[in-house]
């Protein structure tokens, strides 16, 4: 059975993590597009997504509703959960397993993670 | 309508911690936000053109939500982890990061606690945002009264954090 991260295989990282940004921003929108008239793909001049993560996305998309035999305007919350869940598993394990240097640095960013003042100018 | 050409006079935006973090210690402390001069409050109202997922209370309380763990979904959480990583690749693409720096970034956002998302939120003069808005053509069916606007690289000197509840 056809899988989620089947449709990905053979695109690029950039295009497939943008085209799950973009999918993940339809499920969770998709109520509100008729009324409100939103363009899930809106966003700014640097990060607009390229024809092939939107054809990409359309892909998913399409791969979603006819699974679930709905739109996703009409899932309700558990469908909604469990896509995610799914987008996520596949997503978050697109990357390549990073050296123990960058942990290392990583790990320290974490550590060192403030809650800025409130106000301006957090030097 | 453009950012230039409406009169209210203040923008709010709801940001996570661990954004805020990563636009100051990797973007040179610019900041990528989604905005409205609505924070909200009549969804109702016919005055009020964006949807409540879009409105900075809402977006704020349902992170806080998530990270006092009221909510065992955190799909915002998900979500923002995964904007975050979208954003790092998007950066290596433009060659503004490294890639030891788009891998740290990756690293950080699948590690980083719900704790570290705790929400921010933000308060924009109009007319200081205004040079950073620069949006993408969109089809001609996005509503023309839409009142989300999208900043990029917006200075830290350019917006109040405050905190709610």
């Amino acid at each position: 059975m056809k899988k989620l991260e089947d449709l990905v295989q053979g695109h690029e990282v950039i295009d497939i993590r943008s085209a799950f940004y973009y999918l993940s921003r339809y499920l969770k929108q998709a109520d509100y597009f008729t009324e409100y008239e939103k363009d899930f793909f809106e966003d700014d001049y640097q990060s607009a997504p390229s024809d092939i993560a939107k054809d990409l996305t359309f892909s998913l998309i399409k791969f979603i509703e006819e699974s679930a035999g709905k739109k996703a305007e009409e899932f309700d919350d558990e469908e909604y959960i469990k896509w995610m869940d799914i987008i996520n598993a596949v997503e978050s394990n697109l990357d390549p397993e990073p050296s123990d240097v960058v942990k290392r640095s990583a790990d320290q960013v974490i550590d060192e993670l403030f809650f800025p003042e409130l106000g301006k100018n957090n030097e | 309508m453009s950012l230039k050409d409406i009169s209210h006079p203040i923008l709010y935006s709801a940001m996570t911690t661990l954004a805020y973090n990563i636009n100051k210690k990797y973007y040179e402390d610019k900041h990528y936000m989604w905005c409205t001069p609505y924070f909200g409050s009549d969804f109702d109202s016919p005055h009020f053109t964006v949807p409540p997922s879009s409105s900075p209370v809402e977006i704020y309380n349902t992170l806080k939500k998530e990270v006092e763990g009221a909510d065992h979904h955190n799909t915002k959480i998900d979500l923002n982890r995964r904007g975050i990583r979208k954003g790092a690749s998007i950066m290596l693409k433009l060659g503004k990061i490294t890639q030891d720096a788009h891998d740290e970034i990756v690293y950080i956002s699948k590690n980083a606690k719900d704790q570290h998302f705790r929400p921010l939120l933000c308060v924009i003069a109009r007319l200081e945002a205004v040079p950073y808005y620069q949006k993408v053509d969109v089809k001609d069916r996005a509503n023309p009264l839409s009142h989300e606007y999208i900043l990029s690289d917006l200075p830290q000197s350019a917006f109040d954090i405050i905190r709610i509840g």
